[in-house]
Order: structure tokens, then C-alpha cells, then sequence
């Protein structure tokens, strides 16, 4: 993502505000990974992440014009994106999943052993040991989907795409508390469903605890 | 926050604390704390994990280019930030439209069927002209008496209720008005065919042109097309909305 610099980005930017496409297109090439991603993370469905996705860049186009320079412009395409997400999320969820929502965040305080024993080691090992099996990763995002949209985007954003509380802030127009906050309870409501669906995972994740 | 570590820290500090977003007033006591008490280490490990696990998830690959195509570029305009507020709108417009346009078309049907029984009627009624006592309401026997009735009437309109009279009892005209109640409620139809019983049970009176003679199938007919045309009218008002 280093690659297009502050100041070519900002002359795309201005190019496609004149309504130059091919400039536009190469802020797309730039972006598309990661809004793509956060999509998929949000939705759980690839077809559904590519809609949306395209989505998002043709209402980014159209909407370039209003974009002013104030905020990155990475926060401001990540808000129409978890906007078109959202609004995706709940047109074809009319009824939220609950089984996350009774839960509370105060829980069993043994949950440590298990969700180490789950998680990757990844530092050392080659590539393919480093990532997390088909079934985990499955049930992560199954998590994530059982969420509250605000919850998910901020958690998704955060400790999937690494962003900080003050581009999280940026990107969903909320204060820097909120974002805290919305990043704690998903992170708790998470905790607890992996808890809660151990068994379901392989046994060939070894303890791991408090690599860092 | 007290100062003594005796409270635990909420899963908000924990949670900020791991990603160091605590003042370092604040990140000090959570500090002091986790260092006595076994069940905020316990916790925090957790919370510490599911973010291992969450940042282990890969990236995937996009399935394909999200370029956009040059020809967007024509339909340009339309800022996305006004689009929020326009969809209640622009909702509740299309709402009202969409009854407006239903009820046209509930309507057009309504005269179109009202229409076609009219033109119908025009064959049936023609039938007692034929002379045909046995009581045949079959479709085919009364279009091809229509060409000769409908000379009949137009020639000798007082002929017409008196052969009415006769069939009256069991004959297809009986038939066909209860047929035509049926369908509608509306009271101008259900006049008209009463009238047109009733002119021609009673007694001859005034020649009328067999154009605005409801009773006779020229009337009928007339009206019928009518209709008709107003249906089609109404459907293709219906459509261009």
C-alpha cells in the first residue's frame, strides 16, 4: 500500500474529480484489496464481497466530488464501503442472528488455554503452517457475521486490517470512546464464541499462550 | 478508575490496554492491577488471543478487477452523500405512484370486461331476431345471426321488443344481464341493462336511433367498444408511469 505516494495519490484524486476515469482506476487497482477484504470480512460471502465491492467503487466515483482533503482518503472509501456493507447486511437480514446478542461480556474466566491452543503460531515454521485451517477461519468469520454491524465493522478494522482508533473514528464519524468501546465488545462477544464452539475446532492447534 | 487495585478494570481498559489506547495515568493502574490479579491476566490473554486469531485470518485475493468501465464517466453527477436523504422520498413518491398506477389498472380491467360482456351482449340480444325458439346461448350461432338482426333493428325498431317479449321467460337475454351484475358493482352498467329489459318488455314506444338504443345490440355494441378504447387508454397510461 506504500507503493502510490501522499502526493500522486492526491493528484489522482484531483484528476478523477474532473471526471477522469483511467485516474480513478488506478486509485481502484490501489484499493481494491483492501476493501475487498473488509467487505468479505463483514458479509462472509465472496460473490457478495465482489458485488458489493464494485458497489462501492462506482458510488466512490460518483461520489468523488465530495470528497475535500480533511480526512485520509483511504478513511473516506472504507466508510462507503462499510456503508454499502451495512446497508447490504441488513436488506438481506431482516431478522439479526441473537445467539451473540444475549451474550454478555463478562464470561467464563478459563478461556484462556483454549483460544491459545487455537490460534496460529505463525512466527516460525514455513508459510503453510503459519495459516489458520480452513475450519477455523470458518468459524471466525461465522463470529464476526453473529456481531453487531457497528461492532463488526470496527473489529474488522482494527484487528484485521490494523487500522488505528483514529482512522477507525475517522472512517465510521464516531469519537475515539465509541471506537474504543465498539472494539471491546466485539472483541469480547468473539472471545465468547470461540469459547463456546471449541469443540468444533481441530485438536492439531497446540498451546500457545502469550506470545508476545 | 480507583487508584488501589483492588477494582478490576473493565474489558473496555483491557481491551484498550492491549492496543496501549489508555492514558498512561489509566494504563499504569491497569497495569498495577494485572500484576495481582490472576483473573484480568487470565483475561486479557483471552482478548489477547482473539486478536491473534483475527489478525491470522489471510487476506484473499480479489476474484477480479474492480475497474470501472470509461463510459461511467457519461453518468456522472449524483453525489453518494445525498443519496441517503433522497431514498425516503423518492420511497414514498414511487409508493403513491405504485397505488395510483394499481388503481388504473384495476380500473382498465374493470372496463375491458365491462366492454367485451357488452360486445357479447350485442350478439346475444341479436339472437332472438333470428327467431330461434330453442334457447341456444352457443356463441357460434349468435355471431353469425348478428349481421341479419342488427339490419333488423336498425330497420324495423318496432319489431324488436315485441319478439322480445316472447323469449323472454327462458331466452338468453334473461341470462346474460344476471352475468353481467356478476362482475360489477358499479351502478351505471346495472342501469343500463335494466333499462334495456325494461324497454323492451314494455310497450313500444318512440323509434330511437339504434345507435343510442341501449337495448338493441347496435347499443350494445357501441358501448362496448367504448369501453373498450377506455381500458386500453388506461393501460397505457398505466404503463408509461
Amino acid at each position: 500500500m506504500s507503493e502510490l505516494g501522499r502526493e500522486s495519490e492526491l493528484q489522482l484524486i484531483i484528476r478523477s474529480q474532473n471526471g477522469d476515469v483511467g485516474a480513478f482506476n488506478e486509485l481502484v487497482l490501489h484499493y481494491q484489496q483492501m476493501i475487498y477484504n473488509v467487505i468479505l470480512r463483514m458479509l462472509g460471502d465472496r460473490d457478495t464481497a465482489a458485488d458489493v465491492t464494485q458497489d462501492t467503487f462506482i458510488a466512490a466515483f460518483r461520489g468523488v466530488q465530495t470528497f475535500r482533503g480533511g480526512t485520509s482518503f483511504r478513511a473516506w472509501l472504507l466508510r462507503i464501503a462499510s456503508n454499502q456493507a451495512c446497508d447490504h447486511w441488513r436488506r438481506t437480514h431482516r431478522h439479526p442472528v441473537e445467539s451473540l446478542e444475549i451474550m454478555t461480556d463478562e464470561d467464563e474466566p478459563h478461556a484462556a488455554d483454549i483460544l491459545s491452543s487455537l490460534a496460529a503460531t505463525g512466527q516460525e515454521g514455513n508459510p503453510e503452517e503459519s495459516l489458520l485451517s480452513q475450519e477455523l477461519q470458518e468459524l471466525i468469520q461465522q463470529a464476526l457475521e453473529g456481531l453487531p454491524l457497528d461492532q463488526r465493522v470496527a473489529v474488522v478494522l482494527c484487528d484485521i486490517q490494523g487500522l488505528s482508533y483514529e482512522e477507525i473514528a475517522a472512517t465510521t464519524q464516531t469519537t475515539m470512546g465509541t471506537v474504543r468501546s465498539r472494539i471491546a465488545r466485539g472483541r469480547g462477544r468473539l472471545r465468547k464464541y470461540l469459547y463456546d464452539h471449541r469443540e468444533l475446532l481441530p485438536r492439531s492447534y497446540r498451546l500457545h499462550s502469550d506470545r508476545e | 478508575m480507583t487508584k488501589q487495585g483492588d477494582e478490576h478494570p473493565t474489558i473496555e481498559q483491557l481491551s484498550a490496554f492491549l492496543d496501549k489506547q489508555l492514558s498512561s495515568q489509566e494504563q499504569a493502574i491497569v497495569d498495577a492491577h494485572l500484576r495481582d490479579c490472576q483473573q484480568c491476566q487470565q483475561a486479557l490473554a483471552e482478548l489477547r488471543q482473539t486478536v491473534a486469531l483475527l489478525h491470522a485470518l489471510p487476506q484473499v485475493e480479489v476474484p477480479r478487477s474492480f475497474t470501472l468501465p470509461a463510459r461511467i464517466a457519461a453518468v456522472q453527477e449524483q453525489p453518494v452523500h445525498t443519496n441517503p436523504v433522497a431514498t425516503p422520498i423518492s420511497q414514498s413518491k414511487r409508493a403513491r405512484q405504485n397505488t395510483l398506477q394499481r388503481t388504473i389498472r384495476v380500473m382498465s380491467s374493470l372496463a375491458a370486461v365491462l366492454g367485451l360482456i357488452f360486445i357479447l351482449s350485442s350478439f346475444v340480444t341479436a339472437l332472438p331476431h333470428g327467431g330461434s325458439t330453442s334457447s341456444s346461448t352457443s356463441a357460434g350461432s349468435a355471431s353469425t345471426n348478428s349481421p341479419g338482426a342488427n339490419t333488423h333493428a336498425i330497420s324495423t325498431p318496432n319489431q324488436h321488443p315485441t319478439a322480445k317479449t316472447g323469449v323472454q321467460p327462458g331466452g338468453s337475454p334473461s341470462v346474460l344481464p344476471s352475468k353481467t351484475l356478476t362482475p360489477t358493482p358499479t351502478s351505471v352498467p346495472t342501469q343500463t341493462v335494466k333499462q334495456g329489459t325494461q324497454t323492451s318488455t314494455g310497450p313500444p314506444g318512440q323509434p330511437i336511433p339504434a345507435v343510442l338504443d341501449l337495448s338493441g345490440p347496435t347499443g350494445h355494441l357501441v358501448i362496448g367498444s367504448a369501453l373498450l378504447v377506455l381500458a386500453i387508454l388506461g393501460f397505457a397510461l398505466a404503463r408509461r408511469r
